[in-house]
């Protein structure tokens, strides 16, 4: 995504949030440099969000997250990606008085993705407290993570074999020592 | 309040779950992320969490498919089409405790507030409390042997 393509979807969240005026802005295009001109609708006296401005407000944060690290993901990771976000952050499905994904925690499963050169998550979640949750399912592996925002991962590991012994096991560590230890029950790096 | 009653281990604890807790490979539910079995910390909008909340499968006659119906109407939050309800035995919620030595019971506790079938699942750790994943995902596998989705249940 271009840097006047951010910009414009910054200025369209801006423009749902129902503020006092309208003034006109020129926004600079970095790919040509050429001025864009638009009506910007620009804060100035603030009022309370409805629940679907949140939403759409924390939607596009996530998603402004993950553009700016595009350039260490495939287009079909980024795409992914963004899907799963629409399919767990939406007005229909989401529960009003939950806490919404905490942006942070999202930027650490990110980084976590870049550390560990690894896109092969099944399915994203979000926790309670806004805490993102991920797993990666495989054969008789379902491995579960939580990033929270101090870049840390609390992570779950139930692997069952074919006679049917089940075994869990649990842990606590930084970003980059959780890259190791998904190595080992998912067994592959590169997704 | 009324009286509360723990449930024997031949009945069922019913779980709300919403869809940002439900594992989906493809859109299909394939597990339950084990943070939703967390007890919520208290904050500015809630008091902390003492008890799961859930309801009791069999305090209404009928079918499984006609008991889980008449169960949701006392689920008290607006249930969501990809949401979904787990059933768990109260005596494998008892034995996944034990496992992790904690004393886990499930009591019927009816309430005008809450509704009849309102029931809850103690000695979980509190949000306070160390966490115990291990326990956690224990209850998560449970709930996810008989999950039904709440577009399935109306």
């Amino acid at each position: 995504m271009t840097q006047a393509a951010l910009n414009f979807v910054s200025d369209t969240r801006h423009s749902t949030a129902g503020f006092a005026s309208m003034p006109q802005q020129s926004l600079r295009s970095a790919d040509d440099g050429k001025s864009l001109t638009r009506n910007v609708v620009r804060p100035v006296v603030p009022v309370d969000k409805s629940f679907e401005e949140r939403i759409f407000d924390c939607l596009v944060d996530l998603k402004v997250a993950v553009a700016n690290i595009s350039m260490h993901l495939s287009a079909n990771e980024r795409h992914r990606l963004f899907d799963e976000l629409d399919a767990k952050v939406n007005a229909e499905d989401w529960h009003e008085d939950d806490y919404l994904p905490q942006l942070r925690s999202f930027q650490n499963f990110l980084k976590w993705m870049i550390y560990s050169k690894s896109s092969a998550w099944t399915s994203l979640g979000v926790s309670g407290d806004g805490t993102i949750t991920v797993a990666w399912k495989r054969q008789g592996v379902l491995l579960t993570a939580a990033f929270d925002v101090a870049e840390t991962v609390r992570w779950t590991a139930r692997v069952s074999a074919i006679n049917g012994d089940l075994g869990i096991s649990t842990g606590r560590c930084s970003l980059r020592l959780f890259a190791m230890q998904a190595q080992f029950y998912l067994g592959e790096v590169n997704g | 309040m009324a009286k509360r009653t723990t449930l024997e281990v031949d009945k069922h604890f019913l779980k709300h779950f919403k869809n940002r807790e439900i594992i989906r490979e493809d859109g299909v539910a394939v597990g339950i992320f084990p943070t939703a079995f967390t007890l919520r910390a208290a904050d500015d909008r809630f008091d902390a969490e003492k008890w799961l909340s859930g309801q009791y499968d069999e305090y209404f006659d009928g079918s499984f498919a006609e008991r889980l119906c008449a169960c949701c109407h006392f689920i008290p939050i607006d249930m969501k089409r990809k949401d979904a309800i787990g059933r768990m035995n109260v005596g494998e919620l008892k034995e996944a405790g034990k496992k992790r030595s904690k004393a886990l019971r499930v009591l019927h506790q009816p309430d005008a507030d809450v509704g009849p079938a309102y029931a809850g699942l103690h000695g979980l750790p509190k949000a306070e409390d160390d966490c115990d994943d291990e326990l956690l995902t224990l209850l998560a596998e449970l709930a996810f042997i008989e999950l039904v989705q709440v577009e399935e249940i109306f």
